[in-house]
């Protein structure tokens, strides 16, 4: 029992050895984990976890003797360039993978310190290329675990190679308390680094851009083709989050994301310009040029951001009418040139790093963004959209707006039967009563709603006919496309000046972070009608494009038993972007605004208080007070000093604890009296006992003082031996007797 | 009272400033700032009056620094403490303002993360290292003298007085007085870790190149704990002597005389020096001894058995006498100086170590030095302690040493020199007189051990 409870105690110590390598191999391990995660590529990650396995199972012996690896430098270098000719094509990232093919080569040799040291700044290299590759939120977890690792690796490390160059055993001693005391240090380390990380000042010269390649998202299309069956596929790739400002529920109304907007049909398509040059040899360009002018949205620049506001061409505002909105969103990188809005924006404040130097408009109403988007991108809109209570009823229609006839369409052919749709039109129109131009287009939203099957998979079947007038008199089966294209037709031919729009509608809503994440499968079509509260449409409108959506409504998805863990981990994602890979300057501004704000705050208040007690002390001190407060003062520093002196005692007590306890006078004066006849020319074999030895000091000394003798020598064995306490005469006699003893003795002879 | 400038452990830059404020730069100091004063009177400038009061300000700022700093009572609160940055260290802090630039060149906020991380782990590596310093305390355990040019075993306690900090990787160097090379550690004293409230017990080999008393005024703590990124040294005033006795160098054969040739040389002054036959005494029997010496005659009459004691055989005397004169305070004297103790401190322990009675003279015009002859560790040691303290005279006058009698009658007399051996002529033939047997050794005759023939004279 006793050897197993030795044997655990052994165990709790760890050898400094072993854990180095253990912190050394987990510390280059999540350092290339971090590059791979950034990077995409797994091919490194696994070369170095197989560098990491064997080295860590071949430690006393290793693979490659240390000579050896050297002769493989010229293989790695080829493998380099033909690493940035084909593969990563970047010069950064062809430099890492040389140090992480060089370190996978020294995994499996011998090491030295020197080489131990090039190890964790090639892991310091890989996490720093890892943060400028990467934005998500699993950097933040690696860039923690790496954080502790390392600074327990590196202390670690210092432990081993000062204990090697000492000659002291690496074996024992790493108690359990070292460990704990690492944990502390990497907390404190974590919180000095969000510190700094929240007060460094934000300048950011921008000279260097990362060449990632983002992943082509598309799903909005610049035309609408109805004249090709295309299924919809429920594709889950998220396309952006959108906050709404002071909405903490879902507000599914609002979410409709203008990106293209779709004025001309003809033949069963919808183009964002009008075709009718195509016949004078006008390019594409050209086309969408002359009818779809880009404006340049004015660009200001306010604590390092850019700030984009539209010109007001479009609608004014009015209260009334609209309601100001504000939005944050997160744009994922994508080719899409569009920039999805909600409303007419007022402002557009770009926070993120990826941000547009230009952002053009069109007339039509449709952002773009000219660059491509390789990075997140977060904005903060400010837009107006339509109040849910205007008195949309009593609004006009125009259908010339911005020089374009919004009720556009093909004459009346027997490919396209414009007339037998105007009939339908009128004949809903007339049943439900409808006698303004929002009601009428409320009437033919709601009857194609009740009337018409939503599908994903619609089919054409007749092909001599329109598609839309195929939805509407033979299938009546379709996807959003049809719906949306089915009553901008109704509605032009009954002369309401309507539009297509592509975009987005609804998202999936977070209730953690109360934001809407909105994926490739919420790609939406929908019509807008041109309202204005004013006859005369060149007075400008107060109210605006207004969305009608004749698609059956959008209904929040069910979701999983452990979806909750999906909304909380997009919610730390979309807390990541905002105050770690948004944090900019003028972020930094208001933090540092704000610590300023509550210091200044505290010391007025602090200020306030001291008036306060001085008053009151004032108030007091006058009268009976003072002797009271004397008193109190007076007790406070007599219990301080009592403290004082109590803890001085303490320590002082501790003092002696440490020191070894001093021998007892009896012993100390026998050996002594001992040391003084060695000097007159005692010669003492060891084997001597204490009553052997009276004999030969009575010789040294002459036999006058063998009473002496015999009285040091018995004290001596009775504290030795027997434990007994002198008491205070004995101690007095020994001290006399060693005096007279010394005295005998005196310089002669002596240095 | 002369107050240390320097301290027990300065930095270069202290010492370059101490060494500004000496006395000898006077004249640069006060020529400077007097000669700025004067320019700024004579031309009335603004601009030099102001660089005039800065000088005198710096001047007077630095001197007030040092003398606080050098104050007994400010190096007792705050002990002195250098922090010098590694070459790992440099490196790291190149790489943090690499990284720092790249952050701020590309505005990327996880580079700005990792840069927060790096001047976070040098901040932590600083606190860290400053509180595993803090109530530290040393104790030496040293021997009370050793020999000199010969490795002794010191101990340093550790005492870490904190109660819940151990304190990590910790190594230590003595500070001797004087030149740096009068003491030297051979091995590198380290302890990995030192609990909270104990005490950790490093011993060291070190050696003490030059006899006498070896001061030591300090140790010096140092550490690169934790991340080797700043080498740390505080200085702890530890004062400590030791008495370091002369090198002990062994001696051709024919130095000291054999058993035979001592027997044959107090035979020859008187039969009655050598005596083994005396009857000491009686004394009672114990386990072991011989059998044959019990006196059974007494043993009956009281009762138990009691054994003779006869006198030890006498050993023979060597008396040792050190001239101590040199002709001048040069090196070479001083050194030959040096030898000549180190000689008769080797004569003095071989023959003790041969079981010799031994005795040690040294004449000087202030009155002789005396050891009379003895045996044993106790005697020996008390007589190298002379040895290591004593020093030389210059160009003094030859002395008549004045020897008792019986101390020198019998005794093979060695007499060991530094100076020319013309000058102790005199003292030979007293000794002569005396009868003796005397030997003249120097220095010399000793490091060429290839002669056969010893430039000695012996009557």
């Amino acid at each position: 029992m006793p050897s197993r409870r030795r044997r655990k105690k052994t165990l709790k110590y760890a050898s400094l050895e072993r854990t180095h390598r253990l912190l050394f191999n987990t510390v280059v391990t999540v350092g290339v984990i971090a590059l791979a995660a950034a990077e995409g590529n797994l091919f490194y990650f696994v070369l170095i976890l197989l560098g990491v396995c064997i080295g860590y199972i071949r430690a006393e012996k290793p693979l490659i003797p240390a000579r050896t690896n050297n002769l493989l430098l010229p293989f790695i270098l080829l493998f380099t360039i033909l690493d940035y000719l084909f593969i990563s094509e970047s010069f950064l990232l062809s430099a890492v993978h040389l140090l992480l093919l060089i370190q996978a080569v020294k995994l499996v040799s011998e090491n030295t310190e020197r080489e131990y040291k090039l190890f964790y700044f090639v892991s310091l290299v890989n996490l720093c290329v890892a943060a400028v590759l990467t934005q998500e939120l699993i950097f933040g977890a690696i860039f923690v675990i790496y954080m502790v690792t390392i600074t327990a690796a590196l202390i670690v490390f210092n432990l081993l190679m000062q204990a090697k160059k000492s000659n002291i055993p690496t074996t024992p001693s790493l108690p359990p308390s070292f460990f704990f005391g690492i944990c502390s240090m990497s907390t404190v380390t974590l919180g000095l680094t969000v510190l700094l990380f929240l007060f460094v000042p934000r300048v950011g010269f921008r000279l260097f851009r990362t060449a990632l390649n983002p992943e082509s998202i598309t799903g909005i299309s610049d035309t609408v083709d109805l004249t090709e069956s295309t299924d919809i596929f429920e594709d889950e790739t998220q396309v952006a989050q959108i906050k709404f400002y002071g909405y903490n529920e879902p507000t599914d109304y609002l979410v409709y994301l203008r990106c293209a907007v779709l004025i001309h049909y003809e033949e069963g398509k919808w183009w964002r310009a009008s075709p009718e040059l195509l016949f004078s040899d006008a390019t594409e360009e050209d086309m969408i040029q002359f009818h779809e002018k880009r404006l340049i949205c004015h660009r200001q620049i306010e604590n390092q951001r850019f700030v984009f506001h539209p010109p007001q061409e479009t609608v004014s505002f009015s209260p009334n009418w609209r309601a100001r909105l504000g939005v944050q969103m997160f744009l994922n990188p994508t080719t899409d040139p569009f920039f999805p809005v909600i409303g007419e924006p007022l402002r557009i404040e770009f926070f993120s790093r990826e941000s547009p130097s230009q952002l053009l408009v069109s007339r039509m109403g449709t952002f773009y963004y000219p660059t491509l988007r390789r990075e997140t991108c977060g904005c903060d809109i400010l837009t107006t959209v339509i109040r849910k209570d205007a008195p949309l009823e009593t609004c006009f229609n125009h259908h010339r707006i911005g020089g374009f006839d919004y009720t556009q369409l093909e004459p009346d052919s027997r490919y396209f039967p414009r007339e037998r749709i105007r009939e339908l039109t009128e004949r809903i129109v007339r049943d439900a009563n409808a006698r303004t131009p929002y009601e009428a287009a409320c009437t033919v939203s709601n009857y194609l709603r009740a009337n018409y099957t939503y599908t994903t998979s619609p089919r054409r079947y007749n092909t001599k006919i329109d598609p839309v007038c195929e939805f509407l008199f033979e299938t009546k089966k379709g996807h959003c496309e049809y719906f949306a294209s089915a009553l901008a037709v109704m509605l032009r031919s009954i002369g309401i000046g309507a539009r297509v729009v592509n975009g987005y509608r609804g998202g999936e809503w977070n209730s953690y972070g109360k934001f809407y994440t909105i994926r490739r499968k919420n790609a939406h079509c929908w019509v807008e009608i041109y309202l204005d509260n004013d006859p005369n449409p060149n007075n400008g409108s107060l109210v605006g494009w207004t969305t009608l959506d004749p698609t059956p409504p959008y209904t929040q998805p069910k979701k999983g038993a452990f979806s909750f863990l999906s909304d909380f981990i997009s919610h730390l994602k979309i807390r990541w972007l905002n105050y770690v890979i948004f944090y900019d300057a003028s972020k930094w501004h208001e933090t540092v605004s704000g610590i300023a704000r509550q210091g200044t705050n505290a010391i007025y208040e602090a200020s306030e208080w001291w008036r306060s007690f001085t008053n009151f002390f004032k108030r007091i001190s006058s009268g009976i007070g003072f002797p009271i407060i004397a008193f109190i003062i007076i007790s406070l520093g007599i219990l301080l000093i009592l403290r004082h002196t109590y803890k001085k005692t303490i320590s002082q007590e501790d003092k002696t604890k440490l020191k070894p306890k001093p021998s007892s006078p009896a012993i100390l004066f026998y050996k002594k009296m001992l040391a003084l006849a060695e000097r007159r020319g005692l010669i003492r074999l060891p084997s001597m006992t204490p009553y052997e030895l009276i004999h030969p000091l009575t010789r040294v000394w002459g036999i006058n003082h063998r009473d002496n003798i015999l009285f040091v020598t018995e004290m001596f064995v009775k504290v030795r031996y027997g434990g007994i306490k002198l008491n205070a005469d004995e101690q007095t006699r020994l001290g006399e007797t060693l005096d007279s003893l010394s005295r005998l003795t005196g310089r002669k002879g002596s240095a | 009272m002369e107050i240390d400038y320097e301290g027990l452990d300065p930095s270069s830059s202290r010492r370059l400033l101490c060494r500004f404020f000496e006395p000898r730069y006077f004249i640069l100091r006060h020529s400077t700032t007097l000669g700025l004063g004067l320019i700024a009177i004579l031309t009335r400038s603004v601009t030099i009056t102001f660089i005039f009061i800065c000088v005198l300000a710096l001047f007077i700022s630095l001197r007030t620094y040092i003398w606080v700093t050098s104050l007994s009572l400010f190096r007792k609160i705050f002990r002195q403490k250098r922090i010098i940055i590694t070459t790992e260290g440099w490196g790291f802090i190149i790489f943090t303002i690499g990284v720092g630039v790249a952050a701020i060149n590309t505005g990327v906020s996880l580079l700005y993360l990792v840069f927060a991380m790096l001047p976070s782990l040098i901040v932590i590596s600083g606190i860290l290292l400053e509180l595993s310093f803090r109530k530290l305390d040393v104790e030496r355990i040293l021997p009370p003298a050793v020999f000199c040019s010969e490795t002794f075993e010191a101990e340093t306690v550790l005492i870490n007085r904190k109660a819940i900090m151990s304190t990590y990787s910790v190594s230590f160097e003595e500070i001797p007085e004087g030149e740096g090379n009068l003491f030297r550690m051979q091995t590198v004293p380290y302890a990995m870790r030192v609990p909270p409230n104990s005490r950790a017990s490093i011993r060291y080999n070190a050696v003490a190149n030059k006899r006498g008393l070896l001061h030591l005024k300090g140790i010096v703590i140092k550490s690169i704990y934790p991340f080797g990124f700043f080498y740390k040294r505080m200085a702890i005033q530890c004062e400590d002597k030791i008495l370091v006795y002369p090198k002990i160098i062994p001696l051709p054969s024919n130095i000291l005389p054999s058993g035979s040739e001592m027997q044959h040389i107090l035979r020859r002054i008187s039969p009655l020096l050598i005596g083994d036959e005396d009857f000491r005494g009686l004394k009672e029997y114990r386990d072991g001894e011989n059998p044959r010496r019990i006196h059974w005659a007494l043993s009956a009459k009281h009762n138990k058995l009691l054994v003779r004691e006869m006198e030890k055989k006498r050993a023979g005397r060597i008396l040792v006498l050190l001239d101590k004169r040199i002709l001048q305070k040069s090196a070479k004297w001083l050194d030959n100086f040096e030898d000549a103790v180190s000689l008769a401190a080797s004569v003095l322990y071989h023959a003790n170590e041969q079981g010799y009675e031994t005795a040690l003279i040294i004449p000087d015009k202030n009155g002789n030095r005396l050891v009379e002859p003895a045996q044993g560790k106790q005697h020996l040691y008390r007589m190298l302690e002379i040895l290591a303290v004593t020093e030389p005279s210059i160009n003094s006058e030859p002395e008549l040493v004045d020897i008792p009698g019986h101390i020198v009658r019998g005794s093979l007399v060695y007499l060991v020199s530094a100076g020319k051996r013309r000058t102790i002529a005199e003292t030979v033939r007293n000794f002569r007189q005396a009868g003796c047997k005397v030997r003249i050794l120097t220095p010399d005759a000793i490091t060429k051990e290839e002669k056969k023939d010893l430039e000695v004279c012996v009557s």
